[in-house]
């Protein structure tokens, strides 16, 4: 196979030519960023959460009215008696109350801020404040590192922050006291009695801050009017045990069971729309493969129908059908060559482009590779019909003239 | 002429059935180059609406730098404390005010034998909502807003939906509501109201929300402790809501109405005055830095337009140029197959100007058809889009001017492509052509 020959080829059709090597190298350019971006929100999904989703289902609980908080003995008791129908259900292993769920967008958030006398204390904003009780923290598998978990004693009561005890994360401490022990530290949320692994309250964020949190032993209804029962289950048994809440927790006139869910619904509805992006961008990449099969196949019958006379003479003068097949495919696959550079151009201004939008991760040669690799294939795979076509036409009629 | 038209599209309907699997891929390219990117148009039309055409320069969002430490949320703040809030509904400059905060409730049909409670939200205000929203009434009206905080009457305005809910959409002025287990008085229903987006709250997710569901006093609110559901920050410990009245708690967004510069500098300056007064009795340790935004530019600076949307759209744009390349190679391959015939009816005296004319007729004809192809596909990926996007669901709609995107992308596609591919056949000589 002359190389020079097939590039002279090539070259007598430029803007053909040009048209098929920037529609290829556009489309390296967008399926290589369509790739990252699924890639990109599965390992959001994947990422250590510190807790395992799918052993865990949610009963969101809100409250009616005011008797609740004028009255919470009347909540105390209808929770009690929730737990004794909870815990009667077969796989279900623990249960424990929380004023919101982990894995999920915070809904109740307060600023941290060390109270450290004589030392700058800088504030933190936005940190995931979670009222439990005393089964919270073993409830998701959280053990303490360091101090003491919550007693009975530590309940807060009072309509102040100054004698509440708190837990926090040890991302949390590792931030707020990175070279010492955080145990016993004033904050404004409280005297910090103990620090746990870390647990997932704030998936968007970056780094450890994902895992920033602190717990506070308190009624969960207190503030928002909307409580969570979370049990811990055996996950073969999830469906039957949503049934069996359903019929055991009914409405009453001071609250109302508003869902039952796992927290792994919980998690992958926190990123519906980052995953339903990337879904739209996978069905662009399959629409891309498929414009670019039909762009192969229209160059490729373009390139033999304008050579129909020169192909009929060289088969005249001894060129078998393979080689014809061959001629045909190899001139496909330098166009699909002389994409890649083009193609890596566009990748990267794509990234960058998208960027502005996106959250991306920059392009990998592994990424670029193996979509390159795809796009070879589907040029050889769109010519082939064309090739295998031209081949077959004897040389007295690709020579005749009309 | 009608005649010649007809003649021209007879010709240019035989060239395509020449060809069909030329043409039948072409128009499959165009036609899903042209959908894809119209969807996309479609939801970024949606989303930069201007809500309020007839009043927009007119609001202004108020945000005050008042913040009681020395690390602000944001500087300025778009949320106000109950004391900030009121002086600037005090104010006489603006011609309308209102503050107002979101709530979430459970609601029931006080007259229904069921027991079942429905969650309903909730929008507590102060002032002139009503007016300054444009909300549409079907029956009834808002409550006296001079009343108000002279008496806190427990009278509720509600939507349409939760009309159709509760009373099945028959005129339930004066029917009673329960609400948190309270009953209050329906004194006005609203007819179906959509605001894309909904500017006076372009925060916590509630941007392309429904409009609520209950519209009842800010005072009746607070006093019935009808707890936010919307971003509340507090530098005070409190419980109830009566305490946010007289605490360091931010939970309300206000809008004013100035109708011209003069009296937007003059409000602005009332702002200043207001919060430099408060930083002089040591209330705030920030700069004087208060904000009033009109509806667009606090759009803008709230980014309302979804960030997946317009990468998909830059996506789907260079999509679309991919389809253009290859919908014109295949024009190409056409045309290179009807060379001989092109060639020979010049030869015969057909002039340039005719064959141009036929050229664009065939244009005209496969973007018309890629283009009727194109709102059925625009139609299909607006479901697909509405199912794999949760949180757009509720934006998305296919209105007339939807179908008038996707066949005008469409065709102007088609014609552009049409250009190099006559171009190239007939710049050649007719003799070499037909050798």
């Amino acid at each position: 196979m002359n190389i020079k020959y097939l590039l002279h080829s090539l070259m007598r059709r430029k803007f053909v030519t040009l048209l098929l090597v920037l529609q290829l190298a556009l489309t390296i350019g967008l399926l290589c960023n369509s790739v990252i971006l699924t890639l990109d929100v599965n390992r959001q999904l994947q990422f250590e959460t510190g807790i395992q989703a799918d052993a865990y289902v949610v009963v969101s609980v809100s409250a009616i009215g005011k008797r609740w908080k004028e009255k919470p003995d009347i909540d105390a008791d209808l929770q009690q008696k929730d737990f004794e129908a909870i815990k009667n259900i077969d796989d279900v292993f623990s249960v424990a109350v929380y004023n919101q769920t982990p894995l999920s967008h915070a809904d109740s958030k307060a600023t941290i801020e060390m109270q450290i006398p004589g030392a700058k204390n800088p504030a933190l904003q936005s940190i995931a404040m979670v009222t439990t009780d005393l089964q919270g923290l073993d409830n998701f598998d959280l053990a303490i590192i360091e101090g003491r978990g919550f007693t009975v004693a530590d309940k807060k009561l009072a309509n102040t922050d100054s004698d509440n005890t708190v837990i926090v994360t040890q991302a949390l401490a590792d931030f707020l006291m990175p070279n010492a022990s955080i145990i016993g530290q004033l904050t404004n949320r409280g005297r910090v009695i103990g620090v746990s692994e870390n647990i997932m309250y704030n998936p968007k964020a970056h780094g450890s801050a994902k895992y920033f949190a602190h717990f506070v032993y308190q009624d969960a209804l207190v503030f928002s009017g909307r409580k969570y029962y979370i049990l811990k289950v055996n996950p073969q048994a999830i469906p039957r045990i949503k049934k069996t809440l359903a019929a055991r927790l009914k409405d009453t006139p001071d609250r109302v069971i508003t869902n039952i869910y796992t927290l792994k619904d919980e998690h992958t509805d926190f990123f519906a729309n980052e995953v339903g992006t990337s879904k739209l961008f996978v069905a662009l990449c399959g629409l891309m493969l498929l414009v670019a099969l039909v762009s192969s196949f229209a160059h490729a019958h373009f390139h033999v129908t304008k050579q129909i006379h020169l192909i009929g003479i060289r088969r005249a003068l001894g060129a078998r059908k393979s080689d014809i097949l061959r001629y045909v495919l190899a001139e496909n696959l330098l166009i699909s060559l002389s994409a890649f550079i083009p193609g890596l151009l566009c990748a990267l201004a794509m990234n960058i482009q998208l960027n502005q939008f996106l959250n991306l991760s920059k392009p990998h040669w592994i990424e670029f590779v193996s979509i390159y690799g795809i796009i070879l294939l589907t040029g050889l795979v769109a010519s082939w019909l064309p090739a295998y076509r031209t081949a077959q036409i004897p040389p007295i009629a690709a020579t005749k003239t009309s | 002429m009608m005649s010649l038209l007809f003649y021209q599209f007879k010709l240019g309907w035989r060239s395509l059935k020449q060809a069909p699997l030329v043409t039948g891929l072409t128009l499959l390219v165009l036609s899903l180059g042209a959908s894809l990117l119209a969807v996309n148009l479609i939801l970024l039309h949606i989303m930069y609406a201007d809500p309020i055409p007839e009043k927009s320069e007119q609001l202004f969002h108020v945000s005050l730098n008042t913040w009681q430490s020395e690390d602000p949320f944001n500087e300025p703040f778009h949320l106000l404390t109950y004391q900030d809030a009121s002086q600037i509904l005090n104010s006489a400059i603006p011609d309308q005010g209102m503050i107002s905060y979101r709530a979430s409730v459970y609601t029931k049909n006080s007259d229904s034998n069921s027991d079942k409670m429905h969650a309903a939200s909730v929008r507590a205000f102060s002032g002139d909502f009503f007016a300054m929203t444009m909300a549409p009434f079907q029956w009834g009206s808002g409550w006296d807003i001079h009343l108000e905080s002279q008496s806190t009457p427990e009278h509720v305005v509600i939507s349409d939906r939760l009309n159709q809910l509760l009373f099945n959409g028959e005129n339930s002025l004066g029917k009673s509501l329960t609400i948190e287990n309270k009953s209050f008085t329906i004194i006005g229903i609203l007819k179906p109201w959509h605001l894309k987006p909904k500017f006076y709250h372009v925060n916590d997710g509630q941007t392309y929300a429904p409009t609520e569901d209950i519209y009842l006093p800010l005072e009746t609110a607070l006093n019935n402790d009808f707890m936010p559901s919307s971003m509340t920050i507090s530098l005070d410990y409190w419980s109830k809501m009566s305490e946010t009245r007289n605490s360091n708690v931010y939970f309300l967004q206000s809008w004013v109405q100035l109708n011209d510069l003069s009296q937007k500098q003059a409000f602005q300056d009332y702002l200043d005055t207001y919060s430099a007064h408060l930083k002089e009795q040591g209330k705030h340790p920030l700069s004087i830095n208060n904000q009033l935004n009109d509806v667009k530019a606090w759009m803008a600076i709230n980014q309302v337009v979804d960030s997946n949307i317009q990468a998909f759209t830059l996506a789907t744009f260079l999509f679309l140029v991919v389809c253009l390349f290859n919908a014109t190679s295949l024009l190409l391959v056409k045309q290179t197959k009807a060379q001989f015939e092109t060639s020979l009816r010049r030869a015969l005296g057909v002039s340039r100007r005719q064959l141009y004319i036929e050229s664009v007729t065939e244009s005209f004809l496969i973007g018309s058809i890629a283009g009727i192809i194109a709102i059925f596909l625009s139609y299909l990926f607006l479901i697909v889009a509405s199912k794999l996007l949760p949180r757009m669901a509720h934006i998305i709609e296919y209105d007339p001017s939807s179908f008038f995107i996707s066949f005008c992308v469409t065709l102007s596609s088609s014609l552009l492509i049409a250009f190099y591919p006559v171009y190239s056949t007939y710049r050649h000589s007719i003799a070499l052509q037909i050798k």
